[in-house]
């Protein structure tokens, strides 16, 4: 969390992310894809090597991205020259070795039911993650999912700030919120959490107060 | 509060089938799958049953992650919030501290705990005990009693028994318990928990009920179709509920007397 919070001016809130999932992870890239609207995106890259193989996945249509969020558990490769990455991944398993990859984590963001994409760590060695290190990626994970799904709602650093320490205490309302919008609207989960955050700020409120106020049945978002 | 009781069984108003039912239902649970969001679920709905409460939460202890409450047998939000206004200060985060169980027979009369005896108040709330769910020197979680009247020692001893079967569920999940791995159970378990809360909402719109009502009513269908409350909760979260539970759904909320919204 503190890394997290931690970003430089320069750096952008996705790309802090991903320098911050590749340090935790123990990688030398790092890159975090977005589904949205039944495909994936990419949303940012520690650099050139993680956006290509972000890239080539969706192209593709295989790979770890697609493996986690299909599954929503996460994926461990802890070598990659195993045998099985090729015969997992046909076409993506070949990118792999071509980029020098020996190993990957990867990890599903997800915000209750709902899946907002994936997050990867690649490595050019081989890699068996302890216990300490799968535990980080998935809070790390975790609260990766809030920072993207704040950015999808076009929000600043400081509504994100303003918002972050409530949910890191896990507000229950904001979740049964977002279950009541996107029942009465007709539309997906991570669709109401973006809704939801994108009305607090336009509203001046915090996420947490216009959460209680849409449970109380005050407060109603409009199609 | 002592640390170790023992229920003496042939008491007068000991439910021994109740407690009976709660063993089999937990013993049942562990069997079939290692879901602590519905151990979590069962102990706190069956100590409310059981014991003269108002509210009752399971809630879940980790250094990293904080606490969090898993499982409560009360779900509005002023529910919720004389809980959670224990994690930083109240009964819960002593008896984390201590590791012991804590009581307070008359909370505005201990002199402890100032802000969250004045929530209390608020709410008619007077007693107010902690357990840990625990083995040995490690503490998964609290179970917290709020009442209206202070507990008897028989029902202290009762609650004694449901948090040492949820530390044995506790160990079922993970036997061989190291920090590490808890963290990511706990990791799982909370985006259940959030799974849950989100399921709540979209019911709760859709059958026009109140959340308590909402939830009432997964748990029975989760529990009636064995599913598990987490599982169904991500059912209807992404809409690929089969149309038999979704029909079962329908039928308990429109039953007589499922309670409309407040």
């Amino acid at each position: 969390m503190r890394l997290l919070r931690a970003r430089p001016a320069e750096t952008s809130p996705g790309r802090h992310v991903a320098d911050v999932a590749r340090d935790i992870l123990g990688g030398d890239h790092a890159g975090i894809s977005l589904h949205h609207a039944d495909r994936f995106v990419e949303l940012a890259a520690t650099d050139d090597v993680a956006e290509h193989l972000d890239e080539r996945q969706i192209v593709i249509g295989h790979g770890p991205t697609f493996s986690v969020f299909e599954t929503g558990t996460p994926t461990v490769v802890a070598d990659t020259e195993d045998g099985l990455t090729r015969v997992r991944w046909p076409a993506f398993g070949p990118v792999l070795s071509e980029a020098g990859i020996r190993s990957l984590l990867s990890f599903p963001l997800v915000s209750g039911g709902a899946r907002v994409g994936t997050i990867t760590s690649y490595r050019r060695s081989p890699l068996f993650p302890d216990p300490d290190m799968y535990a980080s990626g998935l809070i790390l994970a975790t609260l990766a999912t809030e920072i993207v799904l704040h950015l999808q709602a076009g929000l600043t650093d400081d509504a994100l700030r303003t918002d972050f320490d409530p949910l890191l205490l896990r507000n229950a309302a904001i979740q049964q919120a977002a279950g009541i919008t996107a029942e009465k609207l007709a539309i997906s989960i991570v669709d109401a959490s973006i809704r939801l955050r994108a009305h607090a700020f336009a509203t001046d409120q915090t996420l947490a107060t216009l959460a209680q106020r849409v449970v109380n049945g005050e407060t109603a978002l409009e199609p | 509060m002592k640390d170790k009781r023992h229920l003496p069984l042939q008491s007068d108003g000991i439910d021994t089938a109740a407690i009976a039912t709660f063993l089999i239902e937990a013993l049942d649970l562990m069997r079939r799958r290692n879901d602590l969001a519905d151990i979590c679920a069962l102990l706190a709905s069956r100590v409310a049953e059981l014991l003269p409460v108002e509210t009752a939460g399971v809630v879940l202890a980790d250094d990293v992650l904080g606490l969090h409450l898993a499982g409560a047998s009360r779900h509005s939000a002023s529910a919720r919030h004389l809980i959670e206004s224990q994690f930083t200060n109240g009964p819960v985060t002593e008896c984390l501290v201590s590791r012991h169980p804590v009581s307070y027979p008359d909370v505005q009369s201990s002199g402890s705990w100032a802000e969250f005896a004045s929530i209390c108040a608020a709410e008619g709330i007077h007693s107010a005990y902690c357990l840990p769910v625990n083995s040995r020197e490690t503490v998964f979680g609290i179970l917290t009693l709020l009442g209206r009247a202070p507990l008897s020692d028989v029902d202290l001893a009762v609650a004694e028994i449901l948090t040492d079967v949820a530390a044995v569920a506790f160990l079922q999940c993970d036997p061989r318990y190291v920090p590490a791995t808890a963290r990511i159970r706990s990791t799982d378990l909370l985006q259940s928990l959030d799974t849950i809360e989100q399921a709540k909402g979209m019911l709760s719109q859709r059958y026009g009920t109140s959340i308590d009502v909402a939830y009432d009513g997964m748990w029975r269908i989760g529990f009636e179709r064995d599913i598990g409350l987490a599982r169904l909760a991500e059912l209807v979260v992404n809409r690929t509920l089969d149309d038999d539970t979704a029909t079962a759904l329908s039928l308990q909320f429109n039953r007589p007397g499922s309670a409309p919204a407040e």
